[in-house]
This record gives structure tokens, C-alpha cells and sequence, in this order.
């Protein structure tokens, strides 16, 4: 369980994130949704104890700033924007990384990555480096690492804590779908997910919970059902919206109409 | 699919198992040939001598004191100095996640030479022991020079390749200018020293030197080889590292002592020599990958390796004569390099 009392990020005297509070509880999947610069990601890395922050964040009733960063690394795992790796690594080599936090020895690392690199249909790729993988592997390889740094091979794993910034960026549709459902999985086990994504539907199809940020503000939280309205998300996005029902499940879905350019020039995109 | 994990294992593990018997195979060879190569030609009998008691018996007074008190410290410092500069490379490109990175190229060893060089040239007009001084005044400038290289080449919590590279070139330009300036300064003996300890060179070796320098060499390489996991994950990035439980502002200071101290010892036992902690980390990379784990222990035989063959072409060149094994190092290791480069460029363009 992850409690965040007030919490707001200052940078340069400039305001990231303003008095935010909310709980995150395990067995829940929350989705953070918001435009560029709403302080989604300032919001990810303050819970992750990796930023400093005013307020109260406290994980198992425990201060972030009371964890030994190893006994954090072992409850949860942060999957951040990526950026290129100086250096290639094996995929296995990369993923059992993520057990590093984790003692144990590095036959048991090296299986849970073999594991994992399935889990996400990675292992026809073993032979090649990181270098050699286009974005959207790359990706995959490293939502793999933060799944295995968390989760490992027991099914007996609760409490844990995994942070993804946009994982799906870089995915196509089936890969999309591969990783949220995994994180559904993994959150089904009485873990606790909070990612960050940029596609409605996408969140509409997982959450359990949206947080909808702007400007460092708490727009809306809720269901999906009670955030993904057309109002909030107009205020949110500065974009004319339609929302229906999606076909089999029940959960919104939304349509965004073209903008004409003077619009979006009013907006912030 | 199951099966195929299973079958799959970590073939990384056994194939650097096969370096490793190779590579120990291969010092052997370099053991013998240091050992037993001298002026009047290779004798594998007299490289063994010394390992039995009866073994000198069948050569000279002569022979017996050159392997005991030259060839045999010397080979042991020629490891020393390979594992030793190996490994503070390695460990400087994980630290400054960048591969170009080596303390004889950022300026770090210029920096302990110029400390060192000032030990020589004034020690003696000072009125305190240079022998004894230099490992320490060479340890401080290594350590001062990697302090400063790091901070000007940091740009908002990266180090940036180019910056890193340019600042290397600025603090080896200033260092060498502070050489001949104090070079300007020194007496015809400390010259002379200086001189020839520019160029690096094993040949001052001694049981004295080697014993007084050990325990910082086996701090610097044990030390490093331990932090070889947490460097690793910050190959990664500081946040990811981090976020796997690394205190990365101990681990960055811990790197930076003990690159500092190794760098300095090595400084000041035998000078400047260059693109070792380059070359090596480059070739075992090819070899093992970039992880640390693997990567650190093979650098460390390979350096020990390329080292021994090195100082072992110093002394062949120009026989009777002797050249500085900087030169050799320079001329090996500067061509291997764009090569390297080269095909490393090739690769992630393939």
C-alpha cells in the first residue's frame, strides 16, 4: 500500500506538483493520464523515493526516506522513459539485472530472465544485443527487467509496488496489449500498478483507477467511468471529444475529432 | 517453448569459463618469456629456476641475481601494472557510461604525473624522501585531476562524450605544460628521471618498489572488482541503477578513491603508460559483453597479458637498449583502437 499526503515537487521555483493526495492499494491498477508537462512523470519518480519531494509518501506505513534502497528495490520496481544504453548487453543479461536487488545466485537470476524474455516473446531475440533492437524491443526487454526485479518466479509475491512510465510507447497494438496484461496479471496477485499512458483507450480497456493531471493539479480521480467524461477530458486536452461504450467490454471509449489549427494553437499541444 | 528455456542455461557463463582457462594459459607462455628472455637469447630453464632449490645450479652468480632482483619483480609488477590499468579503465568508462573513457586519455594520469613529477624534482631539495612520497602526491593528483574532469564534463546529470573527451584533452595540455614547467626547474638528475618516467617504463622495477605499491595495488583492484555489480546497473543510468537499490553517491566515490588510488600507484611506479585501460576493456568487451561481472575479471588476466607482451617488445626493439614501454602501448594500442572503433561503428550501423 502506497499513501501519498500532500505531496508537492518544487524545481527551480517553479511549482511540478501541487498538494497531491491519494492511495494506492494493492490489486489495483491505476492509470495517471494528463498532457505533456502535467508532472505525470514527476509525480512516478517522487513515489519512487528517486526524487526529492514536500509532503508524505509512505509505502507499507513505512516513510519512502525510511526504506534502505535495497529493501525498496526488492518491493518495487521503475520503469522510466528510455534512453539509449552506452553499452550492449545480452537480453538476458539485461533483465536479470533486474534481480540484482535479489539475493540469489546467478543461475536462478539468469532462469527468471529466460522466464520473463518468453513472457514477452523476446526469446527468439536472445542472440542479439541491445543495440541491434529497435525501439519497441528495447522497450519490451525492459518492461521485462522491471517485472522480474518485482515479481521473480514465485506466485506467492504481494505488495509489490511497479511504476511504469508510458511502457506502451513504443509498442504496436499486440504488444500493447501483452504488457498491460501482464501488469493486469501481476496486480491480480494483490500488487500494486501505477502507470503512466498517453492512450485513452488503452486506459479506459485496464484501469481500475485514473488519476487526470494538469498543470501539477489533481484534475480528476476515479473510475474510469467517472473520469473519462467528456467534460474532464475536453478540460484536460483542449480537444472536442465523443465518448460511447466499447463494444464487449463495459468501459468508455473515446473518440477525439480533428482540431482546426487556430485551436490548437489556443491549446497547449 | 518450456524445454528451450531450460535447454538455453546462461551460455555466456561457460563460454567465459573458456577465456579464462586461455587466457591463464596464455600468461604462463608470457611468464616463461619474460622470465627467461634476456640480451644473450630465451632459456625456458632459467624462466623455471627459481622454482626449485637446486634450480640455479647449472648458471652463473650473474644469472641468479638478474632473475631473482630484475626479471622476477619485474614480471610481477608487469602484471600488477596490466591488471591494475585494465581495470581502473573498465571502471572509469562504467562510471562516466562512456567507452572512450580512460584515465591516461580524461587526464587523470597526467594529473598524478604532474604531482609526481614535482615529488621528484623538489623532494630531494625539500629535504624529504621522493621514493616514499611519490605513490601518495601521485594518488592525490589522480584523485584531485578525476574530481575535476567529472565535474566540468557533467551537464545535467550526464556526462557527455564530447565534453568528457574535450576536458581529457584541456587537463592532459595543462598537465604536460606543468611537466615542463617544473621539468624548467628540476636539476640534471630529477631530468633526467623525469624524462624517462614521461615515457613509462617498468624497468626501475624491485622488490622494494613492488612491495612498497602492493597493498595499494590490491586495494585499488579488489575493491574495484567488488563494486563490479553495482557499476554494472549504472551502465543503465543513475535513475535505473537507483531504482535497483544502488547508493550511487557511494558508489561514485568509492570508484573515484579507488580509481584515484590505483592510477597513482601505477603513476608512480612506472610512469605514464597509456591506452591500456583502453585496449583491454575494448577486446574483452568483443570477448564477454559489457557486463562488469564477466567483464572485470577477464580485463584483468587480459591486461596482466598484454602488459607482460609489451614490456617484453621494450625490451627486444632496440636490444642491447631498452624502450619506454609507453611508446609500445602508444603504437599497439592507438591503431587496435580506431580499429575497434571502427568496427564497433560498423556494427551498430549493420
Amino acid at each position: 500500500m502506497l499513501e501519498v499526503c500532500g505531496l508537492s515537487v518544487t524545481r527551480h521555483h517553479r511549482t511540478l506538483l501541487n498538494n497531491i493526495n491519494v492511495c494506492f492499494r494493492p490489486g489495483e491498477l491505476w492509470v495517471i493520464l494528463g498532457e505533456n508537462g502535467a508532472g505525470k512523470s514527476t509525480l512516478l519518480s517522487a513515489i519512487s523515493g528517486l526524487t526529492p519531494y514536500d509532503g508524505e509518501v509512505r509505502f507499507h506505513q513505512r516513510g519512502l526516506d525510511r526504506w534502505a534502497d535495497k529493501a525498496l528495490a526488492q518491493q518495487r520496481a521503475f520503469m522510466q522513459q528510455q534512453h539509449a544504453l552506452p553499452f550492449g548487453f545480452s537480453l538476458p543479461e539485461l533483465v536479470a539485472m533486474g534481480r540484482t536487488p535479489h539475493d540469489e545466485t546467478a543461475d536462478h537470476r539468469w532462469q527468471q530472465a529466460l522466464h520473463y524474455l518468453e513472457a514477452l516473446q523476446l526469446l527468439n531475440l536472445t542472440d542479439r544485443h541491445t543495440d541491434n533492437l529497435s525501439g519497441g524491443e528495447l522497450q519490451r526487454v525492459h518492461f521485462a527487467r522491471c517485472l522480474t526485479q518485482v515479481n521473480g518466479l514465485s506466485d506467492d509475491c504481494q505488495g509489490r509496488l511497479l511504476l511504469l512510465d508510458e511502457p506502451t510507447s513504443a509498442l504496436d497494438l499486440h504488444h500493447q496489449h501483452r504488457v498491460l496484461n501482464h501488469t493486469r496479471t501481476f496486480v491480480d496477485k494483490g500488487n500494486t500498478a501505477v502507470v503512466i499512458l498517453h492512450d485513452l483507450n488503452l486506459a479506459s480497456c485496464y484501469a481500475d483507477h485514473i488519476m487526470l493531471l494538469k498543470q501539477g493539479e489533481l484534475l480528476a480521480m476515479g473510475s474510469t467511468a467517472e473520469v473519462l467524461t467528456q467534460n474532464t477530458l475536453m478540460d484536460a486536452y483542449h480537444t472536442p471529444m465523443h465518448i460511447s461504450q466499447h463494444p464487449t467490454l463495459n468501459r468508455p471509449i473515446i473518440f477525439s475529432e480533428p482540431q482546426e489549427y487556430p485551436y490548437a494553437k489556443n491549446g497547449t499541444e | 517453448m518450456t524445454g528451450q528455456v531450460l535447454h538455453l542455461g546462461s551460455p555466456r557463463l561457460s563460454l567465459t569459463l573458456r577465456y579464462y582457462v586461455a587466457l591463464c594459459g596464455l600468461l604462463l607462455g608470457c611468464a616463461l618469456l619474460s622470465l627467461g628472455f634476456g640480451p644473450a637469447g630465451w632459456d625456458w630453464q632459467l624462466a623455471i629456476a627459481w622454482l626449485y632449490p637446486s634450480g640455479f645450479d647449472q648458471f652463473s652468480t650473474l644469472q641468479h641475481n638478474v632473475v631473482m632482483h630484475i626479471r622476477l619483480p619485474r614480471f610481477l609488477l608487469a602484471v600488477c601494472i596490466g591488471a591494475l590499468l585494465a581495470q581502473t579503465g573498465a571502471a572509469t568508462q562504467a562510471l562516466c557510461r562512456n567507452p572512450l573513457a580512460d584515465p591516461s586519455i580524461i587526464g587523470v594520469s597526467s594529473g598524478a604525473a604532474v604531482f609526481a613529477v614535482a615529488t621528484i624534482a623538489f623532494a630531494n631539495r625539500l629535504g624529504f624522501s621522493a621514493d616514499l612520497w611519490l605513490p601518495i602526491t601521485a594518488f592525490f593528483g589522480a584523485l584531485l585531476t578525476t574530481l575535476l574532469v567529472y565535474h566540468l564534463s557533467r551537464r545535467g546529470g550526464h556526462v557527455q562524450v564530447t565534453t568528457l573527451i574535450l576536458v581529457g584533452v584541456a587537463v592532459n595540455a595543462l598537465g604536460f605544460a606543468l611537466i615542463g614547467l617544473i621539468s624548467f626547474y628540476a636539476n640534471d638528475g630529477a631530468l633526467r628521471l623525469i624524462n624517462y618516467w614521461t615515457m613509462g617504463s617498468l624497468a626501475g622495477a624491485s622488490w622494494h618498489g613492488l612491495f612498497s605499491a602492493l597493498p595499494l595495488f590490491l586495494v585499488a583492484i579488489i575493491g574495484l572488482l567488488r563494486l563490479r555489480e553495482p557499476l554494472s546497473l549504472l551502465l543503465l543510468g543513475e535513475h535505473e541503477a537507483r531504482s535497483l537499490g544502488v547508493n550511487i553517491a557511494r558508489l561514485k566515490s568509492h570508484t573515484v578513491l579507488l580509481v584515484a588510488l590505483g592510477v597513482g600507484a601505477a603513476v608512480a611506479v612506472s610512469g605514464l603508460i597509456g591506452f591500456i585501460g583502453l585496449v583491454v576493456p575494448h577486446m574483452c568487451r568483443l570477448l564477454v559483453g559489457s557486463h562488469l561481472s564477466a567483464l572485470m575479471p577477464i580485463s584483468v588476466l587480459t591486461g596482466a597479458v598484454v602488459m607482460l607482451l609489451a614490456d617484453w617488445l621494450a625490451r627486444i626493439v632496440v636490444t642491447p637498449a631498452e624502450l619506454p614501454i609507453g611508446i609500445i602501448t602508444a603504437f599497439l594500442g592507438a591503431p587496435l583502437f580506431i580499429y575497434l572503433l571502427h568496427r564497433q561503428q560498423g556494427v551498430q550501423h549493420a
